[in-house]
């Protein structure tokens, strides 16, 4: 499998948190989500792709390639957007046009002016009296304009009302239509990743839980519903973490389908992202 | 290159007209006092100001963590600034050689030589604070960078102040029409060599530097 991204053993020591180890690949033509409570890693992570911090140890391949083969070559293929917008605020639209044909070289103006059509953004207004909706847009435009077949994303939908993450996740979906294309973004809400990405990879305290097909997760997982009494009398080896309430307790199984073929008379309803997350963070791991 | 100067001028751009409101108040009062040393000043001050708050909206912004996903290196991000530095201490030395003139011609021809040497020994003060300034903000970031800026100033003067107090004799020198050449050409040299050094100081510091 040819992979857009491939990190082997990448560590980075700080003075209180470490990414520790960090296996981790992005298959060409895919969407890879990053999920994770704060602090996890996940910003962590992308400036390691990036380059943006300098690793302990490990390598890193974008598209095949080490950025330090040919930084200029390599980054030309990305976009990239962060959590905000880093343009200097007294700038507008005519001034990015001014100044990033000289930064790409493939930099395609008519699609940067379709998407600034778009997202209806106005071209004579600076950007410090734009919305973060409208900064948002203004980043992802730039990032899409310039053929770029990698696109990272750091929280870039967080703060959006559900009316502009939806329109920036079509957007990212027609990206995707090109098999070339491939995507790493990490996000906070999971019903975003949900829509858009083929893998997820669930990073806490600087090391990857798990980094699976986002199908095979969702169909493999389940969360039983049990007594106490019932519960002794289960088969164990398919719990992964259990959490409790005053009336009864809940169970992040793997295997779902054959537990409920094994046990028929159980209620295992199927998981969203978010409790698998709340079941590794908050729950008991067993 | 052109598009990282141009987006610093974007940055500066409020700044900018501010400055240049004062520069044209300053400019008369000036000429009115027949004063060209305090538009040479308030020049100096404008340009490092100017640079300085550039490299702070950078940081506000987080410029550099962007910019470094461009395709473009390191070194150009350094250089770039660098060359802007230059840029705004050229057209500065211009303008306040102009002024210099203007007012020469006005009041007093016979200064002219006085005049023009006076403005580019500003300049090359200019270059030496920001020499050695530059790296700093870089390593500290542009809010300290201030602190040290100070230090760069203050220290010479009154390291100066002590030198000319415990030896006074050296008031007495002179600085002829002759060696002024002399004295001005050194004064570039040490200035380009700072600035070199300054440069290839700022960019190690910036290869080190996490984003």
């Amino acid at each position: 499998m040819e992979y857009a991204i491939e990190m082997r053993g990448v560590t980075k020591q700080y003075h209180r948190f470490c990414l520790n180890h960090i296996d981790f690949q992005v298959p060409k033509g895919c969407v890879m989500g990053l999920i994770g409570e704060n602090g996890a890693g996940k910003t962590t992570l992308i400036k390691s792709v990036l380059g943006l911090i300098h690793t302990d140890a490990g390598e890193i391949f974008i598209e095949g390639k080490k950025l330090s083969e040919d930084e200029v070559a390599v980054k030309e293929e990305l976009g990239v957007v962060f959590d905000g917008c880093s343009f200097p605020e007294e700038m507008d639209i005519r001034g990015i046009r001014r100044i990033m044909p000289g930064l790409y070289r493939k930099w395609d103006m008519e699609q940067f002016d379709r998407l600034m059509e778009r997202f209806g953004l106005p071209e004579d207004q600076h950007i410090k009296d734009y919305s973060r909706g409208m900064k948002m847009k203004l980043s992802i435009g730039v990032a899409l304009s310039h053929h770029a077949k990698l696109l990272i994303m750091d929280e870039a939908t967080s703060g959006l009302d559900p009316v502009i993450r939806d329109e920036i996740l079509d957007l990212f979906l027609e990206f995707m239509q090109d098999e070339e294309h491939s995507m790493l973004i990490s996000s906070h809400i999971t019903s975003d990743l949900e829509k858009i990405a083929d893998y997820i990879t669930f990073l806490k305290n600087g090391e990857i839980i798990f980094s699976e097909n986002k199908d095979d997760l969702l169909y493999l997982y389940g969360i039983l519903k049990c007594g106490k009494k019932e519960r002794e009398t289960l088969d164990s080896s398919c719990f992964v973490a259990e959490r409790e309430n005053a009336f009864e307790e809940e169970i992040l199984i793997k295997d779902r389908k054959e537990f409920i073929r094994r046990y028929p008379d159980c209620v295992v309803d199927p998981v969203s992202l978010e409790d698998i997350i709340l079941f590794y963070v908050r729950g008991r791991l067993l | 290159m052109r598009s990282l100067l141009m987006k610093d001028l974007y940055c500066i751009r409020g700044y900018m007209k501010q400055m240049a409101f004062i520069l044209l108040f300053m400019s008369v009062m000036a000429v009115v006092l027949r004063s060209p040393s305090l538009v040479c000043f308030f020049l100096v001050f404008a340009c490092m100001s100017l640079v300085i708050s550039c490299m702070s909206i950078d940081e506000k912004n987080k410029w550099e963590r962007y910019a470094l996903t461009l395709p473009i290196r390191k070194r150009d991000i350094v250089k770039a600034k660098y060359l802007l530095l230059l840029l705004m201490g050229a057209a500065a030395e211009i303008l306040s050689i102009l002024l210099n003139l203007l007012i020469c011609v006005l009041f007093d021809s016979s200064g002219v030589q006085e005049a023009v040497v006076s403005s580019l020994v500003v300049f090359f003060v200019y270059f030496y604070i920001f020499s050695f300034t530059l790296p700093a903000v870089y390593r500290f970031g542009a809010d300290k960078a201030r602190y040290v800026m100070m230090a760069v100033v203050l220290i010479p003067t009154v390291g100066f102040s002590l030198l000319f107090r415990l030896f006074p004799q050296l008031e007495n020198i002179s600085v002829t029409s002759g060696n002024v050449f002399v004295l001005c050409a050194l004064a570039a040299a040490l200035a380009a060599v700072l600035y070199l050094i300054s440069y290839h100081l700022s960019l190690k510091v910036y290869e080190k530097k996490e984003f």
